[in-house]
């Protein structure tokens, strides 16, 4: 069992991840492939439980859908704060001068998401995507001031195209010439590498556990089952963690109340 | 069960079958109440302690503990601001079978999630709208009115969070469920909305028709919600320039059968529009002609009015000058009575553009002029669209200042997108031969749309005027790429070869080029350009016979 309490094992990707922190190996980019049910979301808390208090950090899930590239800078601007994003609030403001809306007659929620849609507002798709550049550029100038910042985004594969499109491309290329900002994306699909960041990058695939850490994970939850039984459960589904969890569970359930 | 279970994992036909029997051996092992509680919150996409108590109200008094004990279920995660979700593998197996069991259910289950989630939606209206009109009464200054507006917006987010568009999709998500026709007409009407974007990446579509889409995918939805996901999915690959697939699309929700007047009407429209893109205009002038009467037994003035504006851009594409006046005269009193500014402006460019390819450029000019007030009423790119139009005209009059000083006019009033009009100054600056303000120009573009067709036009044709034929041709051949029927390109590479002697080459070149042109009038600005460059150079070879083809070819009117 892992050092860490109540948690099946995932001690290597945890290791990794504290060097790219501590800057013990060059990669700045982990790309997380894993099927549903890896447990690479619970993976991603540990990650942030690891940040807390210590690095700035901000994590993001896509699963809760419509997250446009407006509420994705919004959020991690909230998160952070805005007062530490002086490039980008001036960029926002000179893309939006002359254009108003009035909420009285139209109620959105978030100031800031408005003001970054409008910012993006342009008639024809070059221009809105030479405009994107331009406030990735200002996002990555502000982020710089930090002495370190880690960015996480989980479920990557219900990402909306566009935003999949905007950070496998001018985001991830800005993070890679930002020597300060680790990024880590997880999903079961993940960005295909590009040519400018892949040198900094690590692929890590979520493989299943090893029975005896599901043996053990029983035992610590005082769940009395055999450990062949443990065995044959783990090889069907390969050591994947969230059907076996979910019949270590049955089991403890039906023994309570037997 | 569980002395079987090894047994029947083995035996399972596949992965998912397997992963379902470890599912219902947790889901029969929870107690009764809490089971319930399980089904029903696998229903909405996330769930706390509100939405539970709303899909089942009898546990109403137990619903905190009862979420609780669910909130330690491994397949339960926490769902940022919303409090939890069931995990996406486990939900899609529990639905699955939810559906085929207990069809009944689901449907209420489903009914009471719509019925939260609207009255979520209607509270959080009803409390905005109480507060803005206190505010309003209150304070009489529009700027501090909304600032004061903002402020409260901010400071009560979880109040409105019926705003939220997840609110709307996870609504209507329940509702194609519970009441399929009122469903399909929400997807209908929140498309509506939604397909206009500030920022044009219709993320919130785009999660509104994948919402939809799970059950698409596994068999719940059918019928008029399913091809009103459909058609927004195409209006979606449209938006973003994704025409073969757009196309795809549409093609597929034709070849069903609906008896939905207004989507048919509007998917052959859309559809229409796409053909137009791809420069197919008999297929596009057929989707046109499909949904015009259909537009009119449903009464929809602007569909109408869009429709004939359209079957008048065919016939203006094919230089059918008479036939598309008609239709824009058609179209003109339609826009004018519903109040349709934009559609009445545009119209009239069209029919100064008509006007202009007639040679009766002084009617061109005042009808382009005349749209500059209608446009300022509008927004200040469409008043630099107005101005841009009017320096086309002068561009074909041949009064070439007069272009250039109307392009830059409409450069400098809206400077947000300009580089289609620096393109079109810097082809003005072609047909001068100033190749010094031509690739200044140039360059400009570039720098705002770096890849675009037209911009690869220009810098061949520029690259010709100082005789650097191989680089013009890298040049077209990239304008190509992005658009294969593009004729301009074509007898760009004709021109290279011509003037480099590759005589054979050129006239293939100019064929290409031929076989995709629909009227004779786009063949002007070449012809005219091998008439100077034989003017030019009286014994360069392959001009006569070039020319000759030009002159002599006819549309292929099928």
């Amino acid at each position: 069992m892992s050092h860490h309490s109540n948690r099946l094992d995932r001690d290597e990707e945890l290791e990794f991840f504290e060097k790219m922190l501590s800057g013990g190996i060059s990669d700045r980019i982990l790309l997380i492939h894993a099927d549903g049910g890896m447990g690479k979301s619970h993976l991603l808390r540990e990650f942030v439980q690891e940040c807390q208090n210590k690095i700035i950090h901000v994590a993001m899930d896509f699963k809760s859908g419509g997250i446009s590239i407006p509420e994705l800078l919004s959020r991690l601007c909230d998160a952070i704060g805005w007062e530490h994003f002086d490039n980008l609030s001036t960029l926002i403001q000179q893309f939006n001068t002359g254009t108003t809306i009035n909420i009285s007659e139209n109620i959105l929620l978030g100031q800031n998401k408005i003001a970054i849609e409008q910012a993006l507002n342009a008639p024809d798709e070059e221009t809105r995507e030479k405009q994107r550049v331009a406030i990735t550029d200002a996002l990555f100038h502000d982020l710089r001031a930090f002495p370190k910042a880690v960015l996480i985004f989980d479920t990557f594969n219900d990402c909306d195209p566009v935003v999949a499109k905007w950070i496998s491309g001018a985001f991830l290329t800005r993070a890679c010439h930002a020597k300060n900002i680790i990024v880590v994306i997880a999903g079961r699909i993940i960005p295909e590498p590009a040519l400018d960041w892949h040198g900094i990058c690590h692929e890590l695939v979520l493989h299943g556990i090893e029975s005896k850490h599901f043996e053990e994970y029983a035992k610590s939850k005082g769940i009395k089952v055999h450990p062949e039984r443990i065995r044959g459960i783990c090889d069907a589904f390969n050591g994947r963690p969230l059907p076996i969890l979910n019949q270590l569970e049955a089991y403890n359930l039906q023994e309570r109340h037997s | 069960m569980s002395d079987d279970l090894l047994k029947n994992l083995s035996e399972a036909a596949n992965d998912d079958e397997r992963e379902w029997l470890v599912t219902k051996d947790l889901l029969d092992s929870l107690p009764e109440n809490l089971q319930r509680v399980a089904y029903a919150a696998s229903i909405p996409h996330w769930f706390d302690s509100k939405v539970l108590s709303a899909l089942c109200p009898d546990l109403t008094e137990q619903i905190e503990n009862l979420l609780e004990q669910l909130s330690h279920l491994p397949f339960v995660e926490s769902f940022k601001d919303r409090g939890f979700n069931i995990h996406e593998k486990t939900r899609k197996l529990i639905l699955d079978h939810f559906w085929v069991e207990d069809q009944d259910k689901y449907i209420a289950v489903s009914k009471a999630a719509e019925n939260y989630f609207d009255n979520a939606i209607k509270a959080s209206s009803e409390i905005a709208n109480n507060q803005i009109k206190k505010l309003k009464d209150e304070i009489k200054e529009e700027d501090i009115l909304q600032q004061k507006i903002q402020e409260w917006i901010d400071n009560n987010r979880k109040a409105l969070q019926g705003f939220d568009p997840q609110y709307q999709i996870e609504r209507i998500y329940h509702l194609v469920i519970a009441d399929p026709e009122q469903g399909a007409d929400a997807i209908w009407q929140q498309g509506v909305e939604w397909h206009d974007e500030f920022d044009y990446t219709y993320a919130t579509l785009t999660s509104f028709i994948k919402a939809i889409h799970e059950h698409i995918d596994n068999g719940r939805v059918k019928d008029r919600a399913k091809y009103w996901v459909l058609y927004w999915e195409g209006v979606v690959a449209s938006k973003q320039y994704q025409y073969l697939n757009a196309k795809k699309i549409f093609n597929h929700l034709m070849s069903f059968v609906s008896k939905d007047n207004r989507l048919w009407a509007m998917a052959n429209e859309d559809l229409g529009d796409v053909h137009n893109q791809l420069s197919e205009l008999p297929e596009a002038r057929a989707r046109y002609e499909e949904a015009l009467p259909l537009y009119r037994a449903i009464g929809e003035k602007i569909g109408e009015a869009n429709c004939i504006q359209a079957l008048g851009d065919v016939h203006n594409k094919l230089s059918e000058l008479p036939e598309a006046r008609a239709r824009y005269e058609e179209a003109l009193p339609l826009y004018r009575a519903i109040g349709a500014k934009i559609g009445e402006m545009y119209t009239i460019l069209n029919l100064a553009d008509v006007a202009s390819k007639e040679k009766k450029f002084d009617l061109a000019i005042q009808l382009a002029e005349s749209t500059i007030e209608t446009a300022k009423k509008i927004s200040p790119s469409n008043v630099a669209s107005a101005f841009n139009n009017l320096a086309n005209i002068y561009e074909k009059k041949k009064d070439y200042p007069k272009a250039i000083e109307f392009y830059t006019k409409a450069m400098e009033i809206f400077t947000g997108s300009q580089a289609y009009m620096i393109r079109n100054r810097a082809n003005v600056y072609l047909k001068m031969a100033d190749a010094e303000n031509a690739e200044k120009d140039i360059v400009r573009a570039e720098q705002i749309q770096p890849n675009n067709p037209f911009l690869f036009l220009r810098k061949g044709e520029l690259a010709n005027l100082k005789g650097n034929f191989e680089e013009a041709i890298i040049f077209f051949m990239k304008a190509i790429d992005i658009i294969p029927r593009f004729s301009g390109a074509f007898f760009g590479i004709g021109m290279s070869n011509l003037r480099a002697g590759k005589i054979q080459e050129a006239k293939i070149s100019y064929q290409q080029g031929l076989s995709f042109t629909d009227a004779v009038d786009e063949l002007e600005d070449t012809i005219e350009e091998l008439e100077k460059l034989k003017s030019r150079q009286p014994s360069l070879l392959g001009v006569d016979d070039i020319l000759e083809m030009l002159k002599t070819w006819k549309p292929d009117k099928k």
